[in-house]
């Protein structure tokens, strides 16, 4: 299996100290982003990372390609511990490991040409040279579906989805093994979305990439994942196969998840049953004991307020749930008040 | 939903802006109605003429940029040719409006509560503890836990889905007649625009209030609307009741929106996600429509002589479920029913 893993999370926790301000040295708080992640992403899948706002899937997403400091835990990227990587090391990785942001329009340097922008990338890494680096431009161009006569133009000339296919360039043109998309289509039109979504899945089955769809829209990432992981408040609390977990969600928070999404089919609108949950998502700065979803949970029952639960199988092949509908496996929730705890 | 006077009625509605780059045509003759409890989706991509066309309505297009011709009759008056001031007392018991962006339509250096108490006053003649009292009830009504604690909090206090809830109750602390909700839950998560949805629903059904829902998400539109209508290049291409529309869709362009969602309930054949069908282009610039159809531009149809010179009209196609005609702006329907169809699911 390890051979099959290029991404590994173990016990990944980003936290934030909050309330340092003014004089006041003492931190007040600590908001938990990414509290006790464990992944893999597997060699050339598209793993699905969805959630509501606030619940860490950015971050995570930031953690593993090590744009923000992790504060526990460690991350394998390709075999190798990347957790405390720095230097040349380091720089490797930015090469091996590129992002997509959500933002066409601010993502991009309004002063530079298209050229300049997805050009960057080889000089930073001495990977291409005169007229070699015109034609790797010219070519990466293509391969997003942009004339390559445009690489003279500025960002403010192109409308939203093609910004986003020269962000999408630019992140490849150090010939990643890996590329994170965060929200990469949150801000396009319908037609567009699709338009982007279809190349993401062209170039990753022509060049072997490995995908990290992290995206609130479930309907998007059921279309473009192999496997799904639903995350929230700062942990992953379902992951299995697209189809799995997209038809049969083992985890309520997943269940009423997928209730709500809207389907474009009026008659099974009418007919449909939506779990609506209760309030909003807690706090990551005040994470509940035992079961983080307990506050919201319509199934919540007694080892919930006590236990912790771990992820494990539950329903088809390789989809794991941390719920105690499943049997009460996990951490009890006492010896956890301050971080005391190191997680196994 | 037929018969009772409508709420809201729209005659060929046009609005034409003043730009740096000549005169822009962005609505060009919108006609529809919403009754009493019923609710119009309004769909379309960014730049189709969706928000200028209720900005109009309501009067809140900057004067000297924007000629907005037509009728539009709230409750039997012409919104259009109305003097300010009674424009200012119609918004409000007439029409309330809540705007896409929950962070910002909300005034942050005021409390939730004066800023609810300000609609209410302005509107009747209650004292402030009374107005006070209701704001609590208004609150409570959308649904926001501690109503009376919140009516001291900031804005920024609260998160998306409760300071857009707060919204909703501002546009209808006044019982309006006619709700316009423009891109309402785009902002927010689907689990909270369930809990909206549900809550606009329920209001509706008490108040009777006619509600315009504009938005991209053909998604919310199956859940919410009783009749859709599609805007592209600032015209109406097709409308009709929501299952006309969205399992019957006419309009090359209706089917290609439709074709580009990615749909949770049908994702793979055998096993195999095919992949998404897409609409190449972008929408026409409002400085330069094509003579012709709208959509002739970027059709992978074209299947008539006229539709490169002449524009179609919106006129009835085949049978319709409901009790409104299924309508729809195309050369074409008949050879779009082939064309699209295969492509779309087959590509």
């Amino acid at each position: 299996m390890s051979d099959d893993v290029l991404v590994s999370a173990r016990g990944l926790e980003v936290h934030f100290p909050i309330g340092r301000g003014g004089l006041r040295r003492k931190p007040a708080g600590l908001l938990r982003a990414v509290d006790g992640v464990d992944l893999d992403v597997l060699r050339g899948e598209t793993l699905g990372l969805v959630g509501e706002s606030g619940c860490g899937k950015s971050t995570l997403g930031n953690a593993l390609l090590r744009l923000v400091p992790s504060t526990g835990g460690s991350i394998t990227f390709d075999g190798t511990d990347i957790t405390g990587l720095e230097g040349r090391g380091l720089k490797e990785l930015r090469r091996r490991a590129g992002m997509v942001f959500q933002d066409p329009f601010a993502s991009l340097d309004p002063r530079r040409t298209v050229a300049q922008t997805v050009a960057e990338p080889l000089e930073v890494h001495g990977l291409r040279k005169g007229r070699d680096k015109a034609a790797r431009v010219a070519e990466l161009l293509e391969l997003v579906g942009l004339d390559p006569a445009v690489a003279g133009r500025y960002p403010h000339e192109f409308s939203g989805g093609q910004r986003q296919r020269v962000g999408i360039a630019r992140a490849l043109a150090g010939e990643p093994d890996f590329l994170v998309c965060d929200e990469a289509i949150a801000s396009l039109d319908v037609s567009v979305q699709a338009q982007v979504l279809n190349l993401l899945r062209r170039l990753q089955r022509r060049l072997g990439l490995t995908l990290l769809f992290i995206s609130h829209d479930l309907s998007a990432v059921r279309h473009i994942s192999d496997r799904i992981a639903v995350m929230y408040l700062g942990r992953i609390v379902e992951i299995g196969p697209a189809s799995a977990v997209g038809s049969d969600p083992q985890m309520p928070y997943t269940q009423a998840l997928l209730s709500a999404v809207p389907l474009p089919h009026p008659a099974l609108e009418r007919q449909r049953e939506r779990i609506v949950l209760r309030g909003d998502v807690p706090s990551p700065a005040a994470v509940p004991s035992g079961c983080r979803f307990r506050t919201r949970c319509p199934y919540v029952f007694e080892p919930c307020d006590d236990v912790d639960p771990a992820l494990q199988p539950a329903g088809a092949p390789g989809q794991q749930a941390a719920c105690h509908l499943h049997g009460v496996v996990g951490t009890p929730a006492t010896a956890d008040a301050e971080g005391l705890t190191a997680h196994p | 939903m037929s018969a009772p006077t409508p709420v809201l009625e729209v005659e060929d509605l046009r609005v034409r802006l003043r730009t740096p780059r000549g005169p822009a045509d962005v609505v060009n003759g919108l006609s529809y109605s919403v009754g009493p409890g019923e609710t119009v989706a309004v769909v379309g991509e960014s730049g189709s003429g969706k928000s200028v066309s209720v900005l109009a309505l309501l009067g809140l297009l900057p004067r000297g940029v924007a000629t907005v011709t037509g009728r539009a009759l709230l409750q039997g008056e012409d919104l259009l040719t109305m003097p300010p001031e009674r424009l200012r007392q119609v918004r409000g018991p007439g029409a309330g409006m809540v705007f896409q962006d929950p962070m910002t339509s909300l005034n942050p250096v005021l409390t939730i509560g004066r800023q609810l108490v300000e609609g209410l006053r302005a509107h009747s003649d209650m004292d402030k503890a009374a107005a006070r009292r209701r704001a609590a009830e208004l609150l409570g009504e959308v649904g926001l836990p501690d109503p009376d604690g919140a009516l001291d909090r900031y804005p920024h206090e609260l998160s998306g889905g409760m300071r857009q809830r707060v919204i909703i109750a501002i546009a209808l602390s006044n019982s309006p007649a006619l709700l316009i909700a423009d891109e309402a839950t785009t902002a927010l998560d689907v689990t909270v625009q369930a809990q909206i949805i549900d809550l606009v629903e329920k209001l509706q059904a008490d108040h009777g209030t006619g509600v315009i829902w504009i938005t991209h998400d053909l998604g919310v539109v199956a859940g919410i609307a009783d009749r859709v209508l599609v805007m592209y290049g600032g015209r109406c291409v097709e409308d009709g009741t929501v299952d006309d529309v969205l399992e019957h869709p006419a309009h090359p362009y209706t089917r290609g929106l439709l074709g580009a969602l990615p749909d949770l309930a049908q994702p793979a054949v055998d096993g195999v996600v095919p992949d998404l069908a897409t609409v190449p282009g972008t929408p026409p610039a409002p400085t330069d429509l094509p003579p012709g159809c709208v959509f002739w531009p970027r059709c992978p149809v074209r299947g008539d002589a006229r539709c490169e010179t002449e524009q179609p009209p919106l006129v009835q196609i085949g049978p319709s479920s409901g009790a409104l005609p299924h309508r729809a702006a195309t050369w074409c329907t008949e050879t779009s029913a082939l064309g699209t169809e295969s492509s779309g699911e087959a590509r």
